[in-house]
């Protein structure tokens, strides 16, 4: 069993004035892929690093399987550890490489070859074993690091950012083999990204971090659909959710009022918003689920919002349209439009959003209303 | 701006042309006592002969490598200092100028004013090449509070006694095991063992060339020296950390050494309180013991022989003497300076003029290496603690090699 | 015709080389040419006559027991020194690289016997080798009964120049060293400490193998240095006592300098500069810097 058990985790930095990790709490079950993803500077690597013992904790308690770690140095927590960098020994052998752990660990010399030859099958890299780091590619290399922690058996696997040195293709290749891997060694994994496509492919449960603190902890479907927060709300998706701040205010229906924009709330959402009359609010809304009235003729949606269109982006199988509404161009937004309509720049559009994805955000907590 | 440069290259270049006309003359400088008097005997040299312009160079270090390579090369001085022990392989290059018919066109010179054993010193195969400017001799200094103490009334004439006091004058006074005062001192090197083998009667080479160290005569004093270090009545300067035997001496750690005149000034500004005696060395078989000499030389190369010769006639000459040996830095080897200047009568220098009579000069006919060698043997000796009739056969085979040709 | 820009460029090249090159020619080049050649003369710088001797210096050299003495013991200190001040740069160095307190001031502190003179460390060691001095002094203390001066005596006086030399040039490795350290990533640290690796494996297995260019070059320079030791044979002892301390450089002196055979010299240094290339070939062919 290897459960992660991670309890009001601090890390303050000698000297440092902000604790790099304020308050992580996390439960993480056996043979689940977590992944913790953030902007630059969140303390995911930390927290890994914290997790694999490269870092001191400085308060809070770390349990793997129930067994207390904080202590213990990272040789003693039955973990393995992937490197951005690969950190593959350049003067060893892809097979010395893998046995290095073993050799250290004096497993016999037929069990470290039958482990690492093992290890090197199921990654595909069984011709490369007698060659050294630097006559391979990326790939090469990041699968030898997998393979070494392969070989060791450990009860968790923690990976920080692997793909991020690859190239798009290959890190999309990569992921796919990753994941692979997971319902084959059938272990925990924990693993960094900054790249929130990655997250949401790959992890089991996310972890969003920002600033040291934990945002939200959940599967990616709810990250997606029901974020906590407005940081969240804005992470998770591609391209991100487009958000307004106004007030609610009342008018013959609870009202949305900002600068650009005035609706009135659906039905459904009323009772959730009455309490925030007077309030300023943030209306969110994901690019996906914005609709041509002139075109989307089944689906409920909200009000009506004229918007110009200011620049397009055709990706294909679709069109990212950036537009603003009528009067105030310095704002700009999002929305995703099959390429089957051809837009041009300064088309003014009659748009509306599914009223199910209408999102609501406090404006001083940026906590999410509904 | 164009026309100051000029100018300057002009005085530039004529000064440099002006410092060409001048005699070089160099010397060792062992001090800057040394230095200034130099300097005192050169100033009367030009009141004497104003029309000489000089340069006098000093040399600080390694003053033999420098002469040396300034003869190879063409640039030595006009004028310089020579050791005697170095003076036989000059002499064999026939690097110097020949000074007779100069002597003998002066009648000033007066060159059987030195004292024997230094006027032929630099003689060779005939001809005068330098004369002995002043002398050092090794004679005995004794401590005489230490003495007094001991019940000693007089310092030691012969080898026995010399054996006898040293021990009396050893004393561990505060029972550690270790003397902390020595009869006497010694040192692992050659010049102090010579008189020791001249008072036995023999030499290094004798004057048909043979090499002498593994004689019997030679090998007895080489014993006896070593003796005194070995039974524990003389100490050597390293033991006592002491650069040289005189820096002993003033500390008062040791009651007898052996030294020249350099002693005298070095105890009066070190320690002047140190009440001593001065008196000849001991005898062995012979009376014997090692004066030093060095001279005036001026090399063949040289372009102003006949200003050169000036300045060597003064500095040789009686009033040079006169100057230079008045300091009391070294002893006079003309009779005349000698008598003049009170040397027979002063109760430590007429010992060292009465050494001088019956002293052998430091010099020694062999290639430069005989000195490394023969060192080099004393130090297996003294360090190695090896057998002195093994280690001076080896010597003799391979100072073989070192004959003058 | 106009000059085309390639060619341009090469005449400047040549142009900004020759100067140099001179340079070195004059004082470097022809130098180890003329000795080289003079070494076949029987060469006295104030005789006139200069003959021709073919080998006849180099028969000489092997038949010399001092020559011969000097070649062993330049080998010993070559061999005493190079791996201790080797390791101990590399230890040093590795020490540096830990976040200690103070540790700039150790940086500095091991540094400054390599920028000293030698000729005033030599004078200063003398008196710390002498028979009351520190040395001793120390040992003493420690309850060590030690009452010889290290100088003087023949089985100590190399072993006490050899130590004076490691304290003194192992700080200068020591940097050359750090910036080598400073070149290996901290991941290949941690991911050996989560392999299993403590401090002592992580030195020997990372640390040793991943500067193996510097080490090279520490060598080799050392070696070059050892061979050429003359400094504090110099100051200190005199190649004594009974030449147990003379190397092949100061016989070189001894024998051109004092002893006026300049031929005789010269063949000597001829001998020690062989043995050097063929030492330093040695360890290109088989200790060959590259790291991986």
């Amino acid at each position: 069993m290897a459960t992660i058990d991670i309890k009001n985790l601090k890390k303050v930095y000698p000297g440092a004035e902000d604790a790099t990790i304020k308050q992580a709490s996390l439960e993480i079950e056996d043979k689940e892929f977590i992944v913790l993803v953030g902007p630059s500077g969140c303390g995911k690597s930390t927290l890994l690093r914290m997790i694999a013992g490269l870092e001191d904790i400085t308060d809070g308690e770390l349990l793997i399987d129930g067994n207390l770690m904080n202590e213990l140095s990272p040789k003693d927590r039955d973990i393995a550890m992937v490197f951005q960098n690969y950190a593959l020994y350049p003067h060893m052998t892809v097979f010395e490489n893998m046995a290095f752990g073993l050799k250290l660990r004096k497993v016999p010399k037929q069990e470290i070859k039958e482990k690492v030859e093992n290890a090197a099958d199921i990654l595909g890299i069984t011709h490369l074993l007698d060659r050294r780091p630097k006559d391979m590619s990326g790939g090469q290399r990041q699968r030898v690091a997998i393979g070494r922690s392969i070989v060791r058996q450990p009860k968790v696997f923690l990976f920080d950012e692997p793909l991020s040195n690859l190239d798009a293709a290959l890190r999309v290749q990569m992921r796919a083999e990753i994941k692979k891997l997971h319902r084959d060694l059938n272990a925990t994994i924990v693993y960094v990204t900054h790249d929130q496509i990655e997250a949401m492919t790959m992890g089991d449960r996310i972890v969003v971090l920002k600033d040291g603190n934990v945002m939200q902890f959940d599967t990616p479907m709810n990250l997606f659909n029901n974020p906590a927060n407005k940081f969240v709300a804005g992470f998770i998706g591609s391209p991100s959710m487009n958000f307004i701040e106004g007030e609610i205010i009342m008018e013959s229906f609870t009202t949305f009022k900002s600068q650009d924009l005035k609706f009135s709330a659906p039905p459904d959402l009323r009772p959730c918003l009455k309490p925030y009359i007077g309030r300023r609010v943030i209306f969110g809304f994901r690019p996906e689920y914005i609709y041509d009235k002139a075109v989307e003729k089944t689906k409920r949606l909200s009000e009506s919002m004229e918007i110009e269109v200011q620049a397009l982006e055709p990706i294909g199988s679709e069109t990212f349209v950036y537009f603003h509404f009528t009067g105030n161009p310095n704002h700009q937004f999002c929305f995703r439009s099959d390429s089957g309509f051809a837009y041009n720049i300064g088309d003014k559009i009659t748009i509306g959003v599914d009223i199910q994805r209408l999102r609501f955000f406090e404006a001083d907590t940026e906590q999410r209303i509904m | 701006m164009k026309t100051f440069y000029v100018i300057l290259l002009f005085i530039v270049f004529f000064s440099c042309k002006s410092e060409e006309d001048k005699l070089r003359f160099s010397s060792w400088q062992s001090s800057p006592t040394e230095e200034k008097i130099v300097r005192n005997s050169l100033d009367s040299f030009s009141k004497e002969h104003p029309e000489v312009a000089y340069n006098y160079q000093p040399i600080p270090g390694n003053y033999p490598e420098k002469i040396q390579l300034m003869l190879g090369t063409g640039k030595a001085p006009d004028l310089f200092w020579l050791k005697g022990d170095t003076s036989p392989a000059y002499l064999s290059f026939d690097v110097l100028q020949s000074l007779d018919s100069l002597v003998n066109a002066d009648p000033e010179f007066d060159p059987d004013d030195f004292l024997p054993a230094f006027k032929d010193a630099f003689k060779y195969k005939g001809k005068y090449y330098g004369f002995g400017k002043d002398f050092n001799a090794y004679v005995l200094f004794y401590n005489k509070q230490m003495f007094a103490k001991a019940g000693l009334t007089a310092p030691p004439k012969n080898w026995k006694e010399l054996q006898a006091y040293s021990k009396l004058l050893t004393k561990d006074r505060n029972q550690d095991g270790k003397p902390d005062q020595y009869g006497f001192i010694v040192e692992p090197s050659i010049d102090m063992l010579l008189p020791f083998v001249f008072q036995n009667g023999s030499d290094l080479i004798s004057d048909d060339n043979d090499i002498l160290v593994n004689s019997t005569a030679f090998v007895e004093a080489v014993e006896f020296f070593l003796s005194l270090y070995n039974s524990g009545v003389a100490t050597i300067p390293s033991d006592a950390g002491a650069g040289w035997n005189g820096d002993v001496f003033g500390r008062k750690q040791v009651a007898m050494v052996i030294s020249g005149a350099w002693m005298i000034p070095y105890l009066k500004e070190s320690y002047p309180d140190l009440e001593y005696g001065v008196s000849e060395l001991p005898e062995g078989k012979h009376k014997a013991t090692l004066a030093f000499t060095n001279a005036y030389v001026i090399p063949k190369q040289t372009k102003r022989l006949e200003a050169a010769w000036k300045m060597l006639s003064y500095m040789a000459g009686k009033d040079g003497m006169r100057i230079w040996t008045s300091s009391g830095i070294a002893l006079p080897t003309r009779k005349s300076v000698a008598i003049e200047n009170g040397f027979y009568n002063d109760s430590i220098f007429k010992v060292f003029m009465k050494s001088a009579e019956y002293a052998k000069l430091y010099k020694v006919n062999m290639q430069e290496r005989w000195f490394d060698e023969t060192n080099a043997a004393m130090q297996a000796m003294f360090y190695k603690k090896a057998n002195p009739q093994d280690v001076l056969d080896g010597l003799a085979k391979r100072l073989e090699n070192y004959k003058l040709k | 015709m106009t000059i085309k820009p390639k060619n341009e460029q090469k005449i400047w090249a040549y142009t900004f080389l020759a100067f140099p090159l001179l340079l070195l020619s004059i004082f470097v080049f022809f130098p180890i040419a003329f000795a080289f050649i003079v070494s076949f003369f029987d060469w006295n710088l104030l005789i006139p006559d200069k003959p021709f001797v073919g080998l006849g210096n180099y028969i000489e050299l092997f038949k010399d027991p001092v020559f011969v003495k000097a070649i062993k013991n330049t080998v010993i200190y070559t061999l005493g020194v190079v791996p201790v001040q080797t390791f101990l740069s590399l230890f040093l160095a590795f020490i540096m690289n830990q976040k200690l307190r103070g540790r700039a001031f150790f940086r500095t502190a091991f540094y400054i016997p390599a920028i000293t003179s030698s000729v005033v460390t030599s004078i200063i060691f003398v008196w710390i080798y002498s028979k009351p001095g520190l040395l001793n002094y120390l040992l003493s203390s420690a309850g060590v009964d030690s009452n010889i001066d290290w100088l003087t005596n023949p089985s100590t006086v190399l072993p006490a120049i050899m130590m004076l030399n490691v304290w003194t040039t192992s700080g200068y490795f020591m940097v050359s060293f750090l910036a080598g350290l400073q070149n290996i990533p901290a991941s290949l640290y941690e991911a050996a400490r989560i392999d299993g690796a403590s401090q002592w494996k992580q030195f020997w297995k990372i640390m040793v193998p991943m500067v193996r260019p510097v080490t090279y070059f520490v060598v080799v320079m050392s070696l070059i240095g050892c061979f050429q030791v003359f400094d504090q044979i110099f100051v200190m002892s005199s190649g004594g006592p009974d030449n147990a301390s003379t190397t092949m450089s100061y016989f070189v002196y001894q024998n051109s300098f004092k002893y006026f055979r300049f031929g005789f010299g010269a063949a000597s240094a001829v001998v020690l500069a062989l043995l050097i290339f063929t030492v330093t070939a040695v360890q290109k062919k088989y200790f060959p810097p590259e790291a991986y």
